[in-house]
């Protein structure tokens, strides 16, 4: 435990007892012994020391004995290596002044001192022998003022402060590693204590940190070189630890075992300091006082606060976060509905599974009305965590509704594909990038409007929640980061196995939601949805595993949540394929035809036929197709677009070719274009040739559509042979099971 | 290096602050053990002084956490004063005086990797600090200076940063350290550093030893 004994001069070696302590001295004699040793004390430099010891031996044997027994003194020895090389040489020459005591003597017991002083780390930047380094060496006080010596040995003020480096603090966020130095000091005048400051080691050398760190009161001397010598006295004194704060949330391998990070440091035995931004502080997997299975089992009793098509992927969705960065998931889930519907409270109950405090609604991470970097960075550092971006609604000018537009894209774009954006430093070299790293759990009054976003996100609509099951949930928020803390402690242990199952399980569910969903799904569709059911499946093992759950539980657990994530994919379908780009074309030209604001002319008139009044010719018609004048029929939609705050996504080349795909449009007959030519009143004209079923009346009418997910009630439509109405009766019965949850979840029961 | 201030001694008041935040496992231990109890009654120690101390029993396993090495004996954690960015400090334990080590090794057992802070007992009045009349005594061990200071002598355990920023101006202070200062180098070398770094302060230093067997030291 202690450093290993150098070698010593037998004269200093251990005696082999238990040397006395001031305090045992106290026990074994009296408090008066004490004070009879301390009114013997001896000066404490090694000049006086010898004075005091040799002033009154007159006889030189005597005399040499008193010498000799100096040098055998550990403490004096330690004392005469550690005096400044001339207050030295006058010790030495009173040592050997008419005494048998030889220089070369004093000189050897000095080596002596220095071997069995070898290694140890030098204070205050002196070595053993007395001799330091030229930059301490010179270093003195001088009237409050730290001091070197200057030209011509005249003292060179450097600071009316000292200060060291009491620990080199590495901050690592996961990807990049910043050095900081935290700094003490006091003033020497006063003996004042200057606060601890944190300072960017590459600011450190400029020495331009001293004043916003401790204002005035704080000088550094004048003239050229001043600041640099005493950056190098301040290093030099200096003995700073090492400390790595770790900046980001989530698992991370310390010190060789894999720990979950959170503010409250590390979630299992290994010591980390954990320091987050002020929006994560809330982020700490604590262990109430139920039981694990307790706590599991409230947490997949939120299953019961509304249909199963809603919070299945809430439940997946907190526990999928924990392999966020692992997998990737890289879902993002989206709860919309009316104001009023409780989605706050839904998203606020998954949240709180990563700290109770967040079961508040009030305290979520984040909200959609933060910047776009904040939240960039936000969801970074929140790794292998659920966050909650709150509150999207529909912004009111067309202006913002742009600006919140690109934010969404933004954000939403780089959760989907795992990637952030790249920052040039000032050297010009590239910042490591910041690519989200959690899952996002949005909410807001609205989906996301652009077409490519909606395909990235899995849209929740949310209604029918239970506000007695919420209230139970509610009442017990302790027990949701304590269910969380389970799963993770259970990863930790067996991380490698964990992570291999999760993605063997990940593609097979993968493969079994694709056969399920159909072509019609979009094609990440089948992913998403399966990256939640990898959540159901940790947290239905753990649950088994703690007692919780039973083996038959657990199974239908497993069975309720896919065919709850089944219709969820599903009704992704449709609400993706509603706002294709070729739909909202298609949708606005019919509406500007039939508002009259748009007009096409009969292809059969003779002449040339005049437009209504206030219309605009865009092409025109016969009794089966539509001719419509691409470039006029693009303008008129973007301007209806732009009004409502809105914009087709993709070039027009981009947009035909979907509706080609659709039969929206029939091709050139060369398979060149795009367009037909026409030929109006002797004029060739390049015209899109659409059904005029097309444009006459909106494609895929909601007699057509796929029905909502199971909660919604009574349609006779089906869902590839299955009723919508089973679904609900299906959902009913097992809400009602997985309510058994919630009633055994209390603590106290 | 002086990171220590009355002001901090003045806040360091019997309960005053939080319990240590790096020692969960001393907090949840019971405060002292009989054995305990009576080892530091022979010193002068009270019960009441242990407790606004915060001094605590600790078994070998505990130990062993806060020291950050295995130690397979039980002792008493002292806690002290540390002050940190937030300027309002906070408290750590600075040493485990153990009741059991191999022959050599001291009682007072250090957290490994970190700086060895200084220990100001709460018993010794500010107006003590303010005072360069009053003769202070430097001690090596944080128990030593209680049992010094609940005997009317006003003592400290000067850490690796430095003297604390009490008026050594004028001031007497004697060093009275542990007798391993006569073979173990470490500790000799440590009192030299505090002797000179007072010193440089402006005190009068003094060293004062202790008796040991070889020098006929009876007790």
């Amino acid at each position: 435990m202690s450093k290993p004994i150098p070698s010593l001069p037998v004269a200093w070696s251990p005696r082999g007892r238990d040397d006395l302590c001031p305090d045992d001295l106290v026990a074994q004699s009296s408090v008066e012994r004490v004070r009879g040793l301390l009114a013997v004390a001896r000066p404490a430099t090694a000049r006086e020391h010898a004075v005091a010891v040799l002033e009154r031996e007159t006889d030189h044997e005597r005399r040499s004995a008193r010498a000799r027994e100096l040098l055998d003194d550990l403490p004096y020895v330690a004392a005469l290596a550690l005096e400044d090389r001339a207050e030295r040489e006058r010790a030495i020459k009173l040592l050997t002044k008419r005494t048998s005591v030889t220089k070369a003597a004093v000189e050897e017991r000095l080596q002596a001192f220095e071997r069995a002083t070898e290694g140890q780390d030098s204070d205050e930047g002196q070595g053993q022998d007395g001799s330091t380094h030229p930059a301490v060496d010179s270093v003195s006080l001088e009237a409050g003022w730290l001091c070197a010596t200057g030209h011509r040995g005249k003292p060179l003020r450097l600071a009316n402060f000292d200060a060291r480096i009491e620990a080199e603090v590495t901050h690592d966020d996961g990807v990049d590693r910043r050095k900081r130095y935290r700094i003490t000091g006091s003033l020497l005048a006063t003996g004042e204590a200057l606060e601890a400051v944190e300072v960017p080691a590459a600011d450190f050398s400029a020495m331009k940190w001293v004043h916003p760190a401790w204002g005035a009161r704080a000088v550094v001397g004048a003239g050229p070189g001043v600041g640099d010598r005493l950056r190098e006295t301040i290093q030099l004194r200096s003995t700073p630890t090492r400390e790595t704060v770790y900046s980001h949330l989530g698992f991370r391998k310390v010190d060789g075992v894999w720990t979950y990070l959170d503010v409250g440091g590390s979630a299992s035995s290994v010591a980390a300091r954990v320091e987050v931004p002020h929006d994560l502080r809330r982020f700490q997997l604590i262990r109430s006082t139920a039981t694990a299975a307790d706590a599991l089992r409230a947490s997949i009793g939120i299953l019961a606060c509304a249909p199963l098509a809603i919070t299945v992927p809430l439940l997946g969705a907190v526990y999928a976060a924990l392999l966020a960065s692992i997998l990737p998931i890289d879902v993002v889930l989206w709860l919309f509905g009316q104001s009023g519907t409780r989605k706050s409270s839904l998203a606020a109950i998954a949240q709180a599974h990563y700290g109770s405090a967040m079961i508040d609604r009030r305290n979520l991470p984040c909200s959609w009305t933060s910047t776009a970097n904040a939240l960039e960075e936000t969801t970074f550092l929140a790794k292998d965590a659920l966050v909650v971006c709150d509150d999207y609604a529909p912004a009111s000018s067309a202006a913002a509704r742009q600006e919140q537009d690109a934010k969404v894209e933004r954000i939403v774009r780089n959760a989907g594909n795992r990637a952030g954006r790249q920052r040039m430093l000032a050297d010009l070299s590239l910042a490591p990038a910041h690519p989200p790293r959690c899952l996002l759990l949005s909410t807001g009054e609205d989906a996301p409007r652009i077409a490519s976003i909606r395909a990235r996100t899995l849209l929740v609509e949310v209604q029918d929640v239970d506000l007695n099951a919420l209230s139970a949930v509610q009442r017990y928020p302790e027990l949701l980061p304590h269910a969380l803390a389970e799963v993770v402690a259970s990863i930790c242990g067996h991380y490698d196995a964990w992570v291999a199952y999760a993605r063997s399980q990940q593609a097979e569910a993968t493969r079994n939601l694709s056969a399920r969903l159909g072509p019609k799904a979009h094609s990440r569709t089948a992913g998403n949805v399966a990256q939640l059911y990898v959540g159901i499946l940790l947290v239905s093992d753990v649950a088994n595993q703690a007692g919780a759950l039973d083996a038959a539980e657990r199974d239908r657990l497993r069975n309720d949540a896919f065919e709850a994530l089944v219709a969820v994919g599903r009704r992704q379908a449709s609400l993706a394929e509603d706002e294709s780009p070729a739909e909202q074309y298609v949708r606005t030209l019919s509406g500007l035809l039939a508002s009259g604001a748009l007009w096409l002319a009969p292809r059969s008139a003779s002449v040339a036929a005049e437009p209504p009044r206030g219309a605009r010719t865009v092409g025109w018609r016969d009794d089966e197709w539509g001719y419509v004048l691409p470039t006029v029929a693009w303008e008129e939609v973007s301007r209806a677009l732009k009004v409502s705050g809105a914009g087709l996504p993709v070039s027009p080349r981009m947009l035909y070719q979907e509706m080609l795909a659709r039969e929206w449009l029939v091709a050139d007959p060369d398979g060149k274009h795009q367009g037909r030519v026409l030929n109006v009143g002797g004029k060739s004209k390049r015209v899109l040739k659409l059904p005029i079923e097309v444009l006459e009346g909106a494609p895929g009418s909601d007699a057509e559509r796929i029905e909502p997910g199971p909660s919604t009630t009574s349609t006779s439509s089906t869902v590839e042979g299955r009723s919508t109405d089973q679904c609900d009766v299906r959902d009913d019965a097992v809400r009602t099971r997985w309510q058994r949850c919630l009633a055994r979840d209390s603590p106290t029961s | 290096m002086y990171t220590y201030s009355v002001s901090h001694v003045e806040n360091a008041q019997p309960h005053a602050s939080p319990a240590p935040t790096a020692n969960a496992a001393v907090s949840s231990a019971p405060l002292l053990s009989a054995d305990h109890l009576a080892f530091l009654a022979a010193r002068g120690i009270s019960p009441d002084l242990s407790a606004s101390a915060e001094l605590y029993s600790v078994d070998p396993q505990q130990a062993s956490e806060l020291l950050g090495d295995t130690v397979a004996s039980w002792g008493i954690a002292v806690a002290c004063w540390i002050s940190d960015a937030s300027g309002l400090g906070h408290r750590e334990i600075c040493c485990v005086r153990l009741d059991h080590v191999a022959p050599g090794e001291a009682h007072c057992a250090r957290p490994r990797g970190r700086p060895r802070p200084t220990y100001l007992p709460t018993v010794v009045t500010r107006e003590t600090w303010r005072d360069p009349t009053a003769e202070l005594v430097v001690v090596d061990s944080p128990i030593a200076a209680l049992a010094l200071a609940a005997a009317g002598i006003a003592a400290l355990d000067i850490g690796d940063d430095g003297a604390p920023s009490v008026e050594w101006r004028g001031r007497r202070a004697t060093l009275l350290y542990s007798g391993r200062r006569a073979w173990n180098a470490d500790v000799a070398l440590r009192e030299v550093r505090v002797a000179r770094d007072l010193l440089g302060r402006g005190a009068k230093v003094l060293v004062a030893e202790l008796p040991t067997l070889e020098r006929g030291g009876a007790l």
